[in-house]
C-alpha cells in the first residue's frame, strides 16, 4: 500500500444487513470497503485484492469463518493480512482458537461502532509497522536491493503462479567479473561503489522485474511474464550499461560482469525454482568460461555475444 | 442505552438507535421491511423448509442487533437454535412466533 492510496477493508458476512450496517457506519473512516457474503468468496477476493484488514463473521455456513481464517492464513499472498473476527459468540474457547489460528483482534456482536472504528486503526497501525520491520528485513544494506531472503520467498511466490497460470517467468543470475581482484587493486570502498552502480543499474529496468542482491558480487532479477529470449535483451542493456560506465576516479577502468539467464519453459530437470535457479547460475558460468562479460542462455540457443 | 420495551404485548418496540441520525435511515429501512420478512419466515415454515427459515433466523440474529434490536437477535437466536436441535414442529412454531411478534412491533422512532 503507498501512502496515496486508501487502505483496504473487506468484510465477509452472510448478512446483508451487517453489509448495510458497516457500510453506513465506516463511510467517513479513510477505508476502500468491499464486501463478501460467504466464505468462499471472501477468499477469491482476499486473494485478488489482498486488502489490508479483513472483517471476519465466524458463523457462516458452509465455510465458517475458522475455515476461512485457516485458509487465508496457510497461503503466503494472504497470511499477512490482518484479520478481525466479527462474532455473535463471546465464548472463551472461539477467542482462543481465532487467536491461535492467527486472528489479529476478535469483536463481539453486536459491535460498538467506536470500538470497531478503534480497532480497525489499531489493526492498520500494527499492520503498517509490521509491514515496514518487514521489508527491512528484506533489503541488503549496500546496495539497497532486496536480500536473499525476500529473493527466496519472492521466487516461490512467482514461480507457483507461473505454473497455475502457465506464465512465462525467466531468472537472469549476474556476477560482477574479477571483482575480487577488482576489490584487491582498487580498495573496498570503490569495490562497494560498484556494487551500488550495478545495482541501479538493475533497478533502472522495467518496474516489474525484481533484482536482489543474492550474495557478494552475486546478483538475481527475476522477469515475470518474460520469456528466455527477452530476458535476453533485458540482460544485454545491463551489460552493455555496466561496460560503459565512467569511473571518476580511475578514468579508462572497464568493470563488467557476467550472464546467465534461463526461463520456466525451456529449463531442464524438474520444474522448480531450484532448479530454475541452478540453469541460469549454470549459464553464468559459461559465460564465464567463454571469456567473462557476456550473456549466456541456459538452452541451445546461441549466445548473444 | 436500553430496549424500550413495555408489558404490553402490542406496544411499540423502539430502536435503541433511535435518536443517532447516522444510522436513522437505515434503522427506518429496516423496519420498513418487516412485513415482508416476517412474511417469508411464515411462508418458509408453512411449507416445511426449515433449511430456508433457518437462514432467516440466522440473519436476523446477527443483524437485528446492530439496528438497535437485541431483544430481536436473541430471540432469533432461540429460533435457530430450535431449528438446529432438531425440535418439534411445534417448538419451532413457538420461537418464530416469539421472534415475529417482536419484530411487528418494531418501531424506527
Amino acid at each position: 500500500m503507498s501512502d496515496l492510496e486508501l487502505p483496504r477493508l473487506l468484510a465477509i458476512d452472510d448478512s446483508e444487513l451487517i453489509h448495510r450496517l458497516l457500510r453506513l457506519r465506516l463511510q467517513h473512516e479513510r477505508f476502500e470497503m468491499t464486501f463478501a457474503f460467504s466464505g468462499k468468496e471472501g477468499l477469491r477476493m482476499a486473494e485478488a485484492s489482498k486488502p489490508d484488514v479483513i472483517l471476519l463473521d465466524l458463523d457462516m455456513p458452509e465455510m465458517t469463518g475458522f475455515d476461512v481464517l485457516s485458509e487465508l492464513k496457510s497461503h503466503t499472498e494472504t497470511q499477512d493480512i490482518a484479520v478481525i473476527i466479527v462474532s455473535a459468540s463471546s465464548e472463551v474457547e472461539n477467542k482462543v482458537r481465532a487467536f491461535d489460528l492467527g486472528a489479529t483482534d476478535f469483536v463481539s456482536k453486536p459491535f460498538d461502532i467506536v470500538e470497531l472504528k478503534a480497532r480497525l486503526r489499531s489493526a492498520m497501525r500494527v499492520q503498517h509497522l509490521i509491514k515496514i520491520l518487514a521489508q527491512k528485513a528484506q533489503i541488503d544494506g549496500l546496495s539497497g536491493l532486496w536480500n536473499h531472503t525476500y529473493y527466496e520467498k519472492r521466487m516461490a511466490g512467482e514461480f507457483a503462479e507461473a505454473i497455475r497460470y502457465n506464465k512465462p517467468l525467466s531468472l537472469i543470475v549476474a556476477d560482477l567479473d574479477n571483482f575480487k581482484k577488482t576489490n584487491d587493486q582498487y580498495g573496498h570502498l570503490f569495490g562497494d561503489l560498484v556494487i551500488e552502480r550495478f545495482s541501479n543499474i538493475l533497478t533502472s529496468g522495467r518496474l516489474s522485474d525484481i533484482a536482489c542482491r543474492y550474495g557478494g558480487e552475486e546478483f538475481t532479477v527475476i522477469l515475470p511474464q518474460t520469456t528466455g529470449t527477452e530476458s535476453i535483451e533485458v540482460a544485454e542493456r545491463y551489460r552493455q550499461q555496466l561496460a560503459a560506465c565512467i569511473w571518476t576516479d580511475y578514468p579508462g577502468l572497464v568493470v563488467t560482469a557476467s550472464f546467465g539467464v534461463s526461463d520456466i519453459e525451456t529449463m531442464e530437470g524438474p520444474k522448480t525454482p531450484e532448479t530454475l535457479f541452478s540453469s541460469s547460475d549454470r549459464a553464468m558460468y559459461t559465460a564465464k568460461t567463454n571469456g567473462r562479460n557476456r550473456v549466456e542462455i541456459s538452452t541451445t540457443q546461441p549466445a548473444v555475444r | 442505552m436500553s430496549d424500550h420495551h413495555s408489558n404490553s404485548s402490542s406496544a411499540k418496540l423502539r430502536s435503541q438507535y433511535f435518536d443517532d441520525p447516522e444510522i436513522q435511515e437505515i434503522v427506518v429501512a429496516f423496519v420498513a421491511e418487516m412485513p415482508s420478512r416476517i412474511e417469508q419466515a411464515n411462508r418458509a415454515f408453512m411449507r416445511g423448509d426449515l433449511l430456508r427459515l433457518h437462514f432467516w433466523a440466522h440473519q436476523l440474529k446477527g443483524g437485528a442487533s446492530g439496528y438497535g434490536f437485541p431483544e430481536i437477535s436473541r430471540r432469533a437466536a432461540e429460533l435457530e437454535c430450535a431449528i438446529l436441535e432438531k425440535r418439534s414442529l411445534d417448538e419451532v412454531f413457538q420461537a418464530l412466533l416469539s421472534v415475529t411478534e417482536l419484530c411487528e412491533r418494531a418501531s424506527a422512532t
